[in-house]
């Protein structure tokens, strides 16, 4: 077989729809992962608009250019867009381009999820952006503090597009976060085990297991404050029970830990890149895996020190201090380590290598800084002024978008094939750096001179006048830079000559295909036994092409593509990728016709297209579900391997498992939310309790009992069984709710409510999820392939039922102990 | 999966003890902890906290290098331990607030 026949064949398989529909019915990791780079450099360029705004607006004292009103809301727009809407979206857009290319697979592990994120990112994007064109942007800040942001500070509709679309758009981060946690645990190529994986892969890992559990804090937060604004439950009211600060825990459990999940994908492009700019492997391999992950944990224990202002006692204080100071060492190890690896080999100074530089000396900058106000005393001097803005603009341009526009250029001849034109690189570069310095170094005497962030305007004869001025004119020298590259970019996508296959001299797999890489990635998966497999044989993309690896026979005429053994990374199971599907869009819009139902305040809209949500999920579970099995297939080399309808860890069960760690942290949060409420609020305890009756108990032990005895069963029998159950759990859940008939009186009344909801809610998926196994027995799919599914639905009914347990017992603890 | 485990768990022990001890700080602070009063149980009672998770890192550590437990690869078995050394280290590095400063002030 020619390596062109392959070639033909396979892009037959694996081709997106030609033409405009393609856009919309791709699954293909390389379509999705460009789509999300696109829309998240839009997004860019519209918070970079708006931070031009605000320096014309602060050139020169006593501005007029922007009312209050308007200024309120494009500093919040600004924040909110860059963090939410530009950075995490540029890592999961490199992520879904480069994981499977980087780890020798065909795809990500859930296609259509992938395209289902992508779509509810820009369909919460988009609602982000009309609210902006008609003067109806949020205005209370990027971190929403109620009572600001609540009905008191902001009644309007303002911050309701935040709560809203903001949550729909994290969506799109946890698909995301699944989608990448198990594609680098499990679709590797053959032999790559977990210490040969690239280093880009582990922290992708890490980055992903973080926003699996940094995100739902905010999402939690964001449901209650929501529901306080729509519903008059008092979460953040301190006369009924409620604490405004807890807003303030919820948010930072996932602010901070959220800078970190912005710098470790960029850590991973340098420790991607600089080795290959430095012509010499990576040194200390070991150490930049042990930082990445300590980073990862440890970030999660430094929320306080965003609230040093707050009024928490000395001991507290000291404790967030210590720990935040604690992050200084890991990071250092990375920057030692990256200095030592330029040190050993003979480093180049193309484009990247120069972001690579001007990463180095502007996060040092933004790290110093990060130190200096984890210091209390300092940080109480310099809390909320423009120190604050300018230092953590040189951590997330520092340490974010140089990186990024390192990785960009280092891979722009991966995605286009080409080579650039212009060669505009190095003049934007110094634009870019000689501007953000200008706009950023200065600003933090700004802040050391007293001038407050956030405010529209300020008065003359402070010592101010000359730094806004210089830190404005210097945004626009930024700006042009930016402008600059943008021209460079669009000319080399569009119109410039083709380039060689690997310009870089690089070592990872993504280099050992044709660029712009076809859409099945590798015409053959490849054996690796090294790190940096394309040093280790430089024959290896020839040997891909002409199909001396896995699967290099289409005869199947379907997607295909190998999972392999977590640690070790022997080959495990064979994985059939869907085709082209506008399912995942429309399934998208649906669900924003969810989010437009609750902003809108259209409530009728609300259960519709929630009905319509779990129609178009089943229908969705129901075609994926393998109807029999076709015991081992050839797969090449020797070596035959089943499919994973056949397996007891199909990759469904991954992604379950990885979802439920997230709802975990979501319920986790839940639960110290109430802790906190209980020790700490002002006007506890609430005027009454709920309690439950011996028999409510026993139901509640029946239904726990059914559920999980049922799902172990191992026939339809058995989970018809656990459907009762779960509903028996689910008839207790309501009697509490009867218990506590209104949830406005307070804030005890009102977490009862979304404690029990919960608990409800898990009851009814696990219900759907043993339905559909009882389905299946109903219409006959072989036993072969019952394992993988009947264990997906015991998973979630097993959280389900011991989640319900704590929630429901959570409720009423209070009641029983008083 | 087990190498995976064995990267996760001591840092997360970290985490979770450091919650813990910030938890168990704020309801001590919540149920009149005065400083100077006669019953001064509560800081000993956190450093104590403290010193058990100081001892729970170290017989981790040992648990994830002994035969049993530790990873097959020699790669992650250094990460595991260099990682057990951190949260070791975090932990005597966060007990020094606790016996430094004031409580609920
Ligand atoms: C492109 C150049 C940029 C300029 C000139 C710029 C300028 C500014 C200025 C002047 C403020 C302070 C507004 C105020 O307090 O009144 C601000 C706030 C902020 N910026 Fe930027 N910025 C830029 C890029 C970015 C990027 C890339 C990010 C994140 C990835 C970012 C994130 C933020 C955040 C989170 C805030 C705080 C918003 C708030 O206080 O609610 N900025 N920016």
């Amino acid at each position: 077989m020619s390596s062109l026949k392959r070639h033909r064949a396979l892009s037959r398989i694996w081709a997106s729809d030609p033409g405009w529909k393609g856009w919309f019915t791709t699954v293909n990791h390389t379509d999705l992962g460009r789509m999300f780079l696109t829309v998240a450099v839009f997004f860019f360029v519209v918070g970079g608009v708006l931070a031009m705004l605000i320096r014309a607006q602060l050139a020169t004292p006593r501005s007029a250019f922007l009312g209050p009103e308007h200024y309120n809301q494009v500093f919040t727009m600004h924040g909110t867009i860059m963090m939410f809407l530009f950075a995490i979206p540029v890592f999961e857009g490199f992520a879904v381009y480069l994981l499977p290319k980087l780890l020798g697979s065909r795809d990500l592990a859930f296609p259509r999820l992938t395209a289902y994120g992508f779509w509810c990112y820009v369909f919460g994007g988009s609602m982000m952006i009309f609210s902006l064109l008609w003067g109806i942007a949020p205005d209370s800040g990027w971190f929403m503090y109620p009572p600001l942001s609540s009905t008191l500070g902001a009644p309007g509709i303002n911050s309701d597009f935040w709560l809203i679309g903001i949550t729909f758009v994290e969506i799109s981060a946890i698909a995301a976060a699944v989608e990448i946690t198990v594609t680098v645990l499990r679709y590797r190529a053959p032999g790559m085990s977990l210490s040969k994986m690239p280093i880009f892969a582990w922290y992708a890992l890490v980055t992903a297991v973080m926003i699996l559990t940094g995100f739902p804090p905010l999402i939690l937060g964001s449901i209650l404050l929501e529901l306080e604004r729509a519903f008059d439950m008092p979460f953040f009211q301190a006369a009924a029970g409620g604490d405004a600060l807890l807003w303030q825990h919820l948010f930072w459990l996932f602010g901070h830990p959220e800078v970190y999940i912005i710098f470790l994908p960029a850590a991973g492009a340098i420790s991607t890149i600089l080795p290959v700019m430095a012509r010499t492997g990576l040194l200390g391999y070991g150490w930049i895996v042990a930082a990445a992950v300590a980073l990862g944990v440890l970030s999660f224990g430094l929320w306080v020190h965003h609230m040093f202002t707050t009024g928490i006692p000395h001991l507290g204080l000291a404790f967030f201090s210590a720990a935040s100071t604690l992050v200084a060492v890991p990071t250092a190890v990375q920057l030692f380590i990256w200095i030592g690896t330029l040190a050993k080999g003979a480093p180049r100074l193309h484009l990247p290598m120069l972001w690579l530089l001007a990463f180095f000396a502007t996060f040092v900058i933004g790290g110093l800084t990060g130190v200096m106000v984890a210091i209390v005393p300092f940080d109480w001097q310099v809390h909320d002024t423009y120190f604050i803005v300018a230092h953590l603009h040189y951590v997330l341009i520092g340490g974010f978008v140089f990186p990024m526009l390192a990785a960009l250029y280092y891979w722009l001849p991966h995605f286009t094939g080409r080579k650039t034109y212009f060669n505009l690189g190095p003049t934007a570069f110094w634009l870019v750096v000689i501007g953000f310095h200008g706009t950023f170094l200065l600003l933090h005497w700004a802040g050391l001179l007293g001038m407050r962030r956030r405010i529209d305007s300020f008065e003359p004869g402070q010592g101010w006048e000359a730094i806004n001025l210089i830190a404005s004119v210097s945004s626009f020298v930024m700006a042009i830079g930016f402008a600059l590259i943008a021209i460079d970019v669009i000319v080399s996508v569009l119109a410039s000559v083709r380039g060689s296959r690997d310009p870089w001299g690089g070592s990872t797999l993504d280099w050992a295909m044709p660029t712009p890489p076809a859409a099945y990635n590798f015409a053959s998966l490849p054996e690796v036994s090294a790190r940096d497999p394309l040093w280790a044989d430089p024959d290896l993309p020839a040997k891909i092409a002409r199909g001396e690896g896995y699967l290099g026979d289409w005869a199947r005429d379907r997607r295909e593509t190998l999972t392999v053994e977590v640690t070790t990374g022997a080959p495990r199971y064979v994985v059939v990728f869907p085709a082209n599907t506008g399912f995942p869009m429309a399934m998208s819009a649906v669900t924003g016709l969810f989010f437009l139902g609750l902003l809108t305040k259209a409530y009728w809209l609300v259960p519709l297209a929630l009905i319509g949500v779990v129609a178009m999920a089943l229908y969705w579970v129901w075609g994926l579900l393998p109807r029999r099995g076709e015991g081992a297939v050839p797969v090449g080399r020797g070596l035959s391997l089943v499919t994973a309808a056949e397996v007891a860890d199909p990759p469904g069960w991954w992604g379950s498992l990885f979802l439920l760690l997230a709802n975990g942290t979501f319920f986790g949060s839940l639960l110290f939310g109430y802790s906190f409420y209980w020790t700490i609020a002002p006007n506890w305890p609430p005027p009454a309790y709920a309690e439950l009756s011996l028999v409510g108990w026993a139901l509640l032990a029946l239904g726990v009992v059914l559920a999980l005895l049922g799902t172990r069963g191992g026939a339809g029998a058995g989970h018809a069984l656990a459907v009762l159950g779960t509903l028996a759990i689910a008839a207790v859940g309501a009697r509490v709710l009867w218990l506590v008939p209104d949830p406005t009186v307070h804030a005890y009344d009102a977490t009862v409510w979304v404690l029990v909801g919960y608990g409800i809610l898990h009851q009814g998926i696990a219900a759907l999820m043993n339905g559909v196994i009882v389905a299946r027995g109903i219409a006959g799919h072989g036993a072969e392939t019952w394992q993988g599914p009947a264990r997906i639905a015991r998973l979630w009914t097993d959280y389900g039922g011991i989640t319900a347990v704590l929630a429901y017992g959570a409720a009423v603890l209070p009641g029983a102990l008083s | 999966m087990r190498a995976v485990l064995s990267l996760s768990l001591p840092l997360t022990l970290w985490l979770a003890g450091f919650s813990g001890l910030y938890a168990l700080h704020g309801l001590f602070c919540s149920s009149r902890w005065v400083e100077g009063s006669a019953v001064l149980w509560q800081r000993p009672v956190l450093i104590g906290v403290g010193l058990l998770l100081i001892g729970a890192q170290l017989i981790l550590a040992v648990a994830l290098q002994s035969k049993r437990w530790r990873a097959e690869d020699r790669t992650l078995r250094r990460v595991s331990f260099l990682l057990s050394l951190a949260a070791a280290g975090s932990t005597v590095w966060i007990l020094l607030p606790l016996v430094l400063v004031t409580g609920c002030r």
